[in-house]
Parts: C-alpha cells; sequence; structure tokens
C-alpha cells in the first residue's frame, strides 16, 4: 500500500511541480507573484480539453497547443497587469491587477464551458501495469514522464542555456545584468512565455490525470501551487521542484490515512509551520531571506 | 424606506465594516488574505450561539467578534515574522484556505450544505455598529496609538529605535482587524438567514481587499468610500448577471494601471482641506500673501 501510495503522490507531485516552477520562475527572476497564473493552468485544462474533443487533435498535439496558446495568454496578463502598473505602492499593486485579470479568465472559463465540472475524454488506451506491489496505470505513466520530462528541460534551460544564464543573473541583481547587456524586457517576456506554457502543459495533465475539469480549478489546485512554492523557498525552481514532490506525497498519504476532505488543507498547514520556523522555506538561500 | 433600499444599505453597512476591519491591519503597513476567514469565523460562532443556544445577538456578537480577535493574535504573531508583504500575504492566505477546509469539513455547522435560521441585523444596529468603528478609528488616529501605527506603517525599524514596541502594535492592529471582521461576519450571517463556506473563502477576502485598494489603504475615508462605491456598483451591474465579477476585476486592473494607491489617498485629502479653506476665506483677508 505504501508503495503505491508513493508512486501516486510522486505522480500528483510531478504536476504540482509545473504548476509551482512557473510561480517560482516569475518571483525569482522579477520578485512577482502572479495569481493570473493559477487560471492561466484552468484555461490551459480547458483548451486542451477544446482540442482534444471539439477539434479531434491527437493528445499530443493538443497538449502543444494548449500550452502555447497558455504561453501567449500569461504574456498578455504581463501586459495588463505587470508592465506598466507601478509596484511602488505596498509592492502588491501588479500582484492585485493580477488577481482581478485571474478573476476575469475564471468568468470568461465559465461563460464559455460552463461552470459545472466537464469529463476529460479518455484520448489513449487505458491499460494497467502491474509492477511488483504497483499498479501504475497508461495515463499516470504519461504524467509522470511527460512533466518530469518537462521538469529535466526546464532544468537545462536555466543551468546550461545562454537564456538562462541570463535569466540567473536578472534574478542576483537585474540592474547590474542590465549594465552587463542582458535585455531584461526580452527576457522577462520570455520568462513569462514559459511560466504560461508550463502552467498549460500542468493543466492539461491533471485533467487528464482526474478527468474532469472545472473553472473554480484555478482557485483551488492554483492557489495550492503558491504554497508550495514558497515552501520550496521564494524563487528556488529547483526547490519548488523537490517541494511539489513532498507535498504530492504528503497529499495522498493523507488521503489515503486520514481523510480524504482534509487533503486540500494539509499543503497550508505544512506551509505555515515551516514559515513559522525557517521563514525562507524549505531550500531558500540567504539572497531569498534577504529581498 | 422600502425593503430593498434597506437591505442594500445595510449589505453597504457590512461591507464598510469589513473594509474597515483590513484598513485597521494595512494601517500599520501589514496585509491579509486571511479577513474572509475571520469573517467566516464570527458567522458560524454568532449563528451557532443564537441558533443553538439561544443567546442574545449582541452578546453573541460580541462573543463570536472576540474569538474571531483571538484568532487574529494566533495569525498575527507567524505573520510578523514573514517581513515582506508577498510572504504575509501567502501566509494569511494558508490561514484562510485552512479555514475554509475546516468550514466545509465540520459537521456540526453544516458542513458544505450551510447554516440557517439567524435573524435580526437591523438597518439601526449596522448603522450604529458603523458610526461607533468610524469614531473610535477618528479618535484613535489623532491619539498617540494612532501616531505610533503611522510610524510602524511607514519604517518599523525606524520606530522600534524610537522605543515603539513594533510587535504590540502590529500585532493588536491584526487583532482588532480579526475582531472587527468577526463582527461584520456575525452582523452578514444575521442578515442573510443563511451562511455557507464559500462566502468565506479566498474571494471573500478578496472582495474586502479590493474594497480597501480601491478606495485607497493611505487614508480612512479610502476605505470607506472604496466599500461604498464597489458594494454599489456591483449591486448596478447586477443586470450584466455573472459577468460582473468579470467587469469587477476589469475596474480593479484598470485602477491598478491609473492610481496604483486607490482613488482618495493623501494628497487629494489635503486638496480638498485646503480648497475647502480657500473659498471659506475668499473675499476675507488675504494672509499669507
Amino acid at each position: 500500500m505504501i508503495f503505491q501510495f508513493l508512486i501516486d503522490g510522486i505522480i500528483l507531485g510531478s504536476t504540482y511541480a509545473l504548476l509551482t516552477s512557473g510561480y517560482a520562475l516569475l518571483i525569482g527572476t522579477l520578485y512577482l507573484l502572479n495569481l493570473a497564473h493559477a487560471d492561466t493552468f484552468m484555461i490551459g485544462a480547458f483548451l486542451g480539453l477544446t482540442f482534444v474533443s471539439v477539434l479531434q487533435m491527437p493528445f499530443f498535439v493538443a497538449l502543444i497547443a494548449a500550452s502555447i496558446c497558455s504561453g501567449i495568454l500569461a504574456v498578455g496578463v504581463y501586459f495588463t497587469s505587470f508592465r506598466f502598473v507601478k509596484s511602488e505602492y505596498m509592492d502588491v499593486a501588479p500582484f492585485l491587477s493580477s488577481i482581478a485579470m485571474g478573476m476575469i479568465l475564471q468568468v470568461v472559463a465559465s461563460e464559455i464551458w460552463g461552470t459545472l465540472q466537464s469529463a476529460f475524454p479518455e484520448t489513449i488506451q487505458v491499460t494497467q501495469y502491474h509492477i511488483g506491489p504497483i499498479i501504475l496505470s497508461s495515463i499516470q505513466l504519461v504524467v509522470l514522464l511527460v512533466a518530469n520530462g518537462l521538469m529535466v528541460a526546464l532544468y537545462c534551460l536555466l543551468t546550461f542555456s545562454k537564456v538562462g544564464k541570463a535569466l540567473r543573473a536578472i534574478c542576483e541583481d537585474s540592474t547590474l545584468a542590465q549594465l552587463l547587456g542582458v535585455k531584461a524586457s526580452r527576457i522577462i517576456l520570455f520568462t513569462f512565455f514559459i511560466s504560461g506554457v508550463l502552467a498549460g502543459v500542468a493543466g492539461v495533465l491533471i485533467g487528464f490525470l482526474f478527468g474532469a475539469i472545472e473553472p473554480f480549478m484555478g482557485a483551488t489546485v492554483g492557489l495550492k501551487g503558491i504554497g508550495i512554492m514558497v515552501l520550496g523557498g521564494l524563487g528556488n525552481v529547483i526547490g519548488a521542484m523537490v517541494a511539489a514532490m513532498i507535498m504530492g506525497i504528503a497529499e495522498v498519504l493523507t488521503a489515503g490515512y486520514f481523510s480524504a476532505s482534509y487533503r486540500d488543507a494539509i499543503v497550508w498547514g505544512v506551509l505555515i509551520l515551516v514559515l513559522l520556523f525557517k521563514p525562507g522555506g524549505l531550500f531558500g538561500t540567504r539572497i531569498q531571506e534577504g529581498r | 424606506m422600502n425593503l430593498y433600499i434597506a437591505g442594500i444599505l445595510i449589505t453597504i453597512e457590512i461591507n464598510v465594516i469589513l473594509a474597515l476591519s483590513l484598513y485597521s491591519v494595512i494601517s500599520t503597513g501589514q496585509f491579509s488574505l486571511a479577513h474572509g476567514a475571520f469573517m467566516g469565523i464570527g458567522a458560524y460562532i454568532s449563528s451557532v450561539l443564537t441558533v443553538n443556544f439561544h443567546v442574545p445577538l449582541g452578546v453573541a456578537l460580541l462573543i463570536a467578534a472576540l474569538i474571531s480577535g483571538g484568532f487574529g493574535i494566533i495569525v498575527g504573531f507567524p505573520a510578523l515574522r514573514v517581513r515582506r508583504n508577498l510572504y504575509l500575504a501567502i501566509a494569511t492566505l494558508g490561514f484562510g484556505e485552512i479555514m475554509r477546509v475546516v468550514f466545509l469539513n465540520t459537521e456540526y455547522i453544516g458542513a458544505a450544505t450551510g447554516f440557517r435560521g439567524m435573524k435580526g441585523t437591523s438597518l439601526s444596529l449596522a448603522t450604529g455598529v458603523v458610526a461607533i468603528l468610524i469614531i473610535f478609528f477618528y479618535v484613535v488616529e489623532r491619539s498617540r496609538l494612532g501616531l505610533a501605527r503611522e510610524a510602524v506603517r511607514y519604517n518599523p525599524d525606524a520606530a522600534s529605535m524610537m522605543g515603539l514596541n513594533v510587535t504590540r502594535i502590529k500585532v493588536t492592529a491584526f487583532a482588532q482587524g480579526a475582531f472587527m471582521a468577526g463582527l461584520a461576519g456575525g452582523l452578514y450571517a444575521h442578515y442573510a438567514y443563511f451562511i455557507e463556506p464559500s462566502t468565506f473563502g479566498f474571494f471573500g477576502s478578496l472582495i474586502i481587499l479590493f474594497f480597501v485598494i480601491f478606495g485607497g489603504g493611505e487614508v480612512l475615508w479610502g476605505s470607506i468610500i472604496g466599500a461604498v462605491i464597489l458594494t454599489a456598483l456591483l449591486e448596478l451591474l447586477r443586470f450584466t448577471l455573472s459577468w460582473r465579477i468579470a467587469f469587477y476585476g476589469a475596474i480593479i486592473v484598470i485602477i491598478m494601471l491609473v492610481r496604483p494607491q486607490g482613488l482618495v489617498d493623501k494628497n487629494l485629502l489635503n486638496w480638498i482641506s485646503d480648497s475647502v479653506r480657500g473659498m471659506v476665506s475668499f473675499g476675507g483677508s488675504k494672509r499669507g500673501e
């Protein structure tokens, strides 16, 4: 039983990791919390659903199309809520503006797709694999591979590519990075796009995994992503991924051994405890605490 | 007065109390996304007291508000450890989400089906509470405590150098805010007859935050005017049905773009009082020229 819970938790955690790393990227580079990210994730899920069921696209094509659309949406949110909004006042103005954008997206989604749960069609042959004590469905396998593949790709992008280097430079000291010739505005646009893409993939994968999506999932699953991000250390992408795995497992264990209805609270309970004793998060560095 | 107008007035007054409750947190430079939860605590406790234990409404409201204030202290202390507003937003968001799950899963208060049977909030009761709170803020802001809060808000380090107990001031303000939110929650429950957990979730906290941010968190009148205008606007937009939340969002996006400090700020208040003074002294002696 425990192995089954662990693997289920890791699968759930990998989708959370996709969602959370989007938040972490934006906090890390720009010190901006984009709450519309949660609803970008929800829109991504619905776009995936539409592409699969209405436009009859194959699953992977729909996944890519939905994630690109979400990326573009995230860039749009950048222009409405961040590019021209001054952050000097209480440093929450862009944050509030992004919440309001999220509200608008939520209304638009419930007008288009209805407020009830929509079933996500099964687009691939569902087979069960028995590996020792663990049962793994082909859906779970796809989610696991896609999510973790993307995580590795993101890690490589951040660590080895020129863009990743520029991104990390902005994260350390944006003024100095710009003095040294990093084109910050272009990198920022790129970061928003990538975060949107990750949210879109996470949305489609969660819809695929649970079989149902609703317009309000941005406010539940999406907000959970913020908690996980803080848990991992503000703006620390790798920390966010690890924290997402931990939370995925913790949630599945809570649901399995305690009560399914409290699974949504576990993230926040752990988060508040961690903030009490280690305000920088589990993997917070000196830079993140000082900012 | 017809019932419809009275209903809108009561809603506006409850929202003004909510805005004031958040203003008391913001006036010490803090931030909260848990006020929906505090409102819920007040609403549920006062409802249980009046419906199940037949406690008089006034007493029930006071007890509920005190308990909510107690929760405010519990949340306020850890919140102090997180220095930046962004962290504070997230920590209070967490508390709000936990409370939502608790409301949703406690059978005694009806869980997801809600709790019903409360009545008793009248226009005069709500008006009385609003009047008391405004007088309270008016007195506090002109006292030493008000000065201390302003100091803590704009520079906590300097304030603590001057010998102010920053921790006590911040936690008191947070508890005071939670107390008022609990009071508003109790009034709301006994006006609405029926309460359910979803009212007190993230969205509830957001609406309260929007009142203050839209009106302007710098000054007392900002939050009051924000609550009045936004509540009235929501009522006027009722004909747009489900799109009104989107309109609401659009208004916030626009106000953040053009006036991030909110409609009313210190400059505007100074300008108004200057021009009023100008009008009064016009034609009289030309002092200062």
